[in-house]
């Protein structure tokens, strides 16, 4: 009898919350866009690249950087690039090359008519099989560029990615070689603080039943377990869905909605709460596009438009409950 | 009348005062902005407020040739035309020398605003008399009719769409309160209101539009008024069904007879469209960013470069408010169920106006796309569902101020509110009252009249009696017309050719009128020979097309309208040496703007001829003496002959026209030897033996002159029908309009029992 509520008690304590860490993890690989899974990603700051005096990128206009690449299979350039809420018509050329030789390893023109807002654009070309430790340099500039018809780079964000992309086959061929890419990618995750802060999103339902399992008795009485730790949980979703720069799979909202409907239910957050905070985040959105984080103001909306749902549901419940009584 | 009747009248209009008289400056507003030009053109023509009269004798009674404007149909109705012609018909009968197009819109806009403030009044009702909440009710239904999602939708496109604003509330509000009532008057009148003024079928996507993004509201009247909402649906489809009957038909026969003629029905639920539409709907899911429909802003097209800024970002103001309401709705708790399905129907139609809040509202909508039936006609979504949303958000938006109304106890802070919100509807509506002057835009408003060459061009045309078709020269790419104004200069009509109701012809006025059903890319085809020089080519599709005359068009526009016909070179590419090889004879100079020529010899054709060749069109062609009795009747005398005779008819291929051979009486017969089928990758072809006809009906066999001589008969035959589905709908209109008379009566009768 005792060595059974020893396993329950070390199945509810140790593994359920160790499975939803790992679900969490999981999901969190899953949403996440900025990479896929066999592709390495490293940031360089500003220091090794040099930006055009205006923040359009006009004719004859060069943007320039140099950075040494941290793996082998080198096999683009991801720059955050501005389209400043509108359409652009221009086409711009990227080239790369390795420093000190003579030719030009890539040369690819682009239309800027299509290219997402204040996103890292990924500049691809061929595989560079044996990059590491190599410095490399790469250019980009306007062919058309004019005032208000041009996209640029933002000053608060100059920064850009080295991205390498390993075959799928080649990390798949042994178990060493998986082990040895699993932790390769685990480190270049886990050293990455956005990623840390997006992957806190996910660890809401551990953190959520913890609290049930751990505080159950006390929760009732205690004002910190019944108003600000679900507080803590619902602002920590939304601060990092909106304003981390982590590109996540767009349905990644709904997770968020249905863990702040599960949290709100659970804690007895009223939907004025909620409504509140949609409120906050709409007259949000406007000040974000005023900064030029048009991608911020995207997101922020987004979440304004579920947490009215949410509201909306927890308005339903509340008053389904008002006539029960 | 009794006494008191107008005492309870005058009582209604002194509590309504403000409504009645801003509905009535509303009546003003488009005399306005358009300082009483008509605003014409495009792929409808708007034409239909000048000459309702022309298009009502000449063009929508026809279900099969002569019904097109300046394209290449077959067996399409037209007729869902007749009510709104109708209408303007009467408008211009009663007050001949004011502009009907802006009469009107203008009654549009006010019977919007005054529908909608009804339709509000079904669910504030018991409060109506406070001032907080009428104000609530003026402001959103001032939204309704001024917010961006529908001045740049339906405003600008100026469809007859545009009606919807008002026709819309009015239905809905007729068979909400049947529904809450439970009364058929109500419902009867609702779907007669529906019939005689949306114009049907063709503002069909966005009453459907209007109605899906309604879900929530319907899902609330089924849950409180179940039997009575089964009850009041189901008459208001027989009735609409029944109003509608001839024209309906028309849409459905195609798809039960199998005649292999064209249905929009059947095209919108075709898999091609379905899938074609996945592409656009990804496409168009980035048209707008999320904030924008937050934000009551609409963009709708790529032309627009610049999306929304910060100072565009005012209108985020009405959705506050609506979340505002959802803080404080706990203290007035009877409204909870009021506002929740009001807002779920406008964040239904935020997902639906522009699919952008996630990867999951495009797999939505696409999935709504390939399974709901006919969904697909909401392909370009922020146009059709423009209104829905504008509806959703007012009411939203009057429920929300209404819960403010009743929480918030400082009045004065109400009232800033409320006039803040006045003042930023009219400020976003401004570029509606008053439209930017962009000098290349004016061009497309006329007084009403055309240049007199255009109008002895028609007057010569019409009197030609001529089966065959008209091309124009250039045909440019957007297959339009040009036709000055008679008063102002530099004015246009801009828009699909007005030949078929003004002049009673059929004609091809660019390259995209040339598209058939066997040939979708024939028009693509056509600017390609044009490009390589292959001129000889275009004239051999225009011989396959009938063309017998080239009307010659001379005008000088504002080069955003020049670049618009002549999109990829379309009539540059026209050179001399085209000009030289399509055109015959001269037959007459009109003015200096228009000149009539037939079109070369060598690419001379007639609708109907015999010949040996069904591949192609010989030089020999044999033409009988046609006579086009209707425009779903052709009467033809053909010499007899042994041996296999071949008939063509260039008419668009349709499974439904039949051969008979006629005798001196009139007798119709079957000719049951005759093989029909598709000739020249277009027309009707016929194959028979005139023997077989002469020995299974003597007396179609006569002689003239010593020449033997049958006549034969090419008839459409869903014609036959006609009269009988025409019938049907007279019949429900006559019935429908008695009951109303009487039930009006008997109505009034009570009313005046109560009021003494």
């Amino acid at each position: 009898m005792k060595n059974n509520n020893f396993i329950i008690k070390l199945f509810t304590i140790f593994v359920i919350p160790l499975l939803l860490i790992l679900i969490g993890t999981g999901l969190s690989i899953y949403y996440y866009r900025e990479v896929s899974v066999t592709t390495l990603q490293y940031d360089h700051t500003i220091a090794q690249m040099q930006f055009s005096s205006h923040p359009e990128l006009y004719k004859g206009d060069l943007i320039y950087g140099e950075f040494i690449a941290h793996e082998d299979n080198l096999g683009a350039i991801a720059v955050p690039v501005t389209t400043f809420n509108r359409i652009n018509n221009d086409i711009i050329v990227f080239q790369l090359k390795e420093k000190g030789s003579k030719d030009w390893y890539c040369f690819n023109k682009y239309f800027t008519d299509r290219f997402p807002d204040n996103e890292p654009y990924p500049f691809g070309f061929p595989v560079i099989k044996n990059s590491k430790g190599k410095i490399y340099e790469f250019e980009i500039y306007s062919v058309n560029g004019i005032p208000n018809n041009a996209i640029g780079f933002l000053k608060n964000r100059q920064y850009f990615f080295s991205r390498y992309t390993f075959d799928r086959h080649t990390v798949i061929q042994s178990k060493k070689s998986i082990l040895q890419f699993a932790l390769t990618k685990s480190e270049n995750l886990f050293l990455n603080i956005n990623y840390l802060a997006y992957l806190m999103v996910f660890l809401v339902p551990a953190v959520l039943y913890l609290v049930e399992i751990l505080f159950r008795n006390t929760m009732e009485r205690m004002v910190l377990m019944r108003t600000i730790l679900p507080h803590i949980m619902i602002a920590t979703m939304v601060v990092v869905y909106v304003i981390q720069p982590v590109l996540m799979q767009s349905d990644i909202v709904i997770f968020l909605a249905l863990m702040t409907y599960i949290v709100a239910q659970r804690f007895r957050i009223s939907s004025s709460h909620i409504f509140g905070i949609a409120l906050v985040l709409l007259f949000l959105s406007p000040l974000w596009l005023l900064t030029h984080m048009e991608d911020v103001a995207s997101r922020s909306a987004i979440i304004t438009f579920f947490y009215t749902i949410v509201g909306l549901l927890l308005l339903y419940n509340e008053s389904r409950a008002g006539q029960k009584t | 009348m009794p006494k008191n009747f107008i005492t309870t009248l005058i009582h209604f209009l002194n509590r309504n005062k403000l409504v009645i008289i801003t509905s009535i400056c509303l009546v003003f507003v488009p005399f306005i902005r358009l300082h009483g030009f008509y605003d014409v053109g495009g792929d409808d023509t708007r034409l239909y407020y000048i000459f309702p009269g022309e298009m009502l004798r000449n063009f929508v009674g026809n279900i099969v040739s002569n019904n097109t404007l300046g394209t290449n149909g077959g067996y399409e109705s037209v007729s869902f035309f007749i009510p709104v012609l109708l209408i303007i018909s009467g408008l211009k009968h009663v007050a001949p020398y004011i502009n009907t197009q802006l009469l009107m819109y203008g009654a549009n806009l006010a019977g919007g605003f005054l529908f909608f403030y009804l339709f509000t009044g079904l669910w504030t009702q018991e409060n109506e008399k406070g001032a907080g909440v009428f104000s609530a009710r003026f402001v959103s239904s001032l939204f309704y009719i001024l917010s961006l999602f529908v001045i740049k939708t339906v405003f600008s496109a100026q469809l007859l769409a545009i009606y919807m604003i008002s026709i819309f509330p009015a239905v809905f509000y007729l068979f909400i309160r049947a529904v809450k009532e439970n009364k058929v008057y109500h419902v009867v009148l609702s779907a007669v209101v529906y019939s005689a003024f949306s114009s049907t079928f063709l503002t069909l996507p966005w009453f459907g539009a209007m109605a899906f993004a309604s879900i929530p509201i319907f899902i609330i009247l089924i849950k409180n008024y179940f039997s009575s909402f089964v009850k009041m649906t189901l008459i208001f489809f027989v009735l609409v069904a029944g109003l509608n009957f001839y024209w309906l038909f028309h849409q459905v026969y195609p798809l039960v007879a199998h005649t292999g003629g064209s249905s929009v029905i059947a095209s919108v639920s075709s898999s091609v469209i379905k899938a074609n539409n996945v592409d656009l709907i990804q496409s168009l899911s980035h048209l707008n960013d999320p904030i924008n429909q937050l934000s009551a802003y609409i963009r709708s097209s790529w032309d627009e470069r610049n999306n929304m800024d910060f100072a565009q970002s005012y209108g985020v103001l009405y959705f506050a408010v609506i979340l505002l309401a959802g803080i404080r709705i706990r203290k007035i708790r009877k409204y909870i169920p009021s506002y929740v399905l009001s807002v779920a129907g406008l964040l239904f139609s935020f997902a639906l106006v522009t699919p952008n809040f996630g990867d999951w509202n495009v797999a939505i909508f696409t999935f709504f796309n390939n399974h709901i039936p006919l969904f697909a006609m909401f392909r370009n979504m922020y146009d059709k569902f423009g209104i829905a949303v504008s509806f959703q958000f007012a009411f939203a938006l009057c429920m929300s101020l209404v819960v403010l109304v009743k929480t918030i106890k400082k009045k004065h802070i109400m009232n800033l509110l409320i006039v803040l919100l006045f003042f930023t509807t009219i400020w976003s509506a401004r570029n509606y009252f008053f439209p930017p002057t962009l000098t290349d835009d004016t061009y497309q408003n006329i007084s009403g009249n055309f240049n007199p060459d255009f109008m002895n061009l028609i007057s010569y045309v019409r009197s030609m009696h001529e089966p065959s078709r008209f091309a124009w020269l250039p045909l440019n790419f957007a297959s339009y017309v040009v036709i000055e104004d008679k008063e102002n200069p530099g004015h246009y009509y801009y828009g699909a050719s007005p030949m078929q109701f003004l002049a009673g012809i059929s004609d091809f006025a660019g390259f995209q009128s040339f598209a058939t059903t066997a040939d979708p890319d024939l028009n693509f085809q056509m600017l390609g020979y044009l490009h390589n020089g292959q001129y000889e080519k275009i004239g051999e599709i225009l011989q396959r097309m009938s063309v017998k005359y080239i009307i010659v068009s001379r005008y000088s526009l504002p080069k955003a309208a020049y670049d618009h016909l002549n999109f990829e070179g379309t009539i540059d590419a026209q050179k001399p040496a085209y000009n030289k090889l399509i055109l015959g004879d001269k037959i007459k100079d009109f003015g200096t703007r228009y000149s009539l020529y037939s079109i070369n010899k060598r690419f001379t054709t007639d609708k109907i001829f015999l010949t040996n060749n069904t591949q192609s069109i010989p030089a020999d062609i044999a033409v009988p003496a046609i006579q086009k009795s209707y425009p779903y009747q052709y009467d033809i005398t053909i010499h007899f002959k042994e041996g296999r005779t071949n008939l063509a008819f260039l008419e668009p291929f349709d499974g439904s026209w039949d051969l008979f051979a006629v005798d001196s009486q009139g007798h119709e017969y079957t000719v049951n030897n005759a093989t029909h089928f598709m000739i020249y990758r277009f027309g009707n072809g016929w194959s028979f033996e005139l023997p077989k006809i002469v020995q299974a009906y003597p007396k179609t066999l006569e002689t003239v002159n010593g020449q033997k001589q049958i006549h034969l008969r090419i008839y459409f035959h869903v014609q036959k029908y006609v009269q009988f589905i025409n019938e049907v709908s007279v019949v429900f209109w006559i019935g429908i309009a008695g009951y109303l008379v009487i039930m009006g009566i008997v109505r009034f009768v009570i009313f005046r029992r109560n009021a003494i």
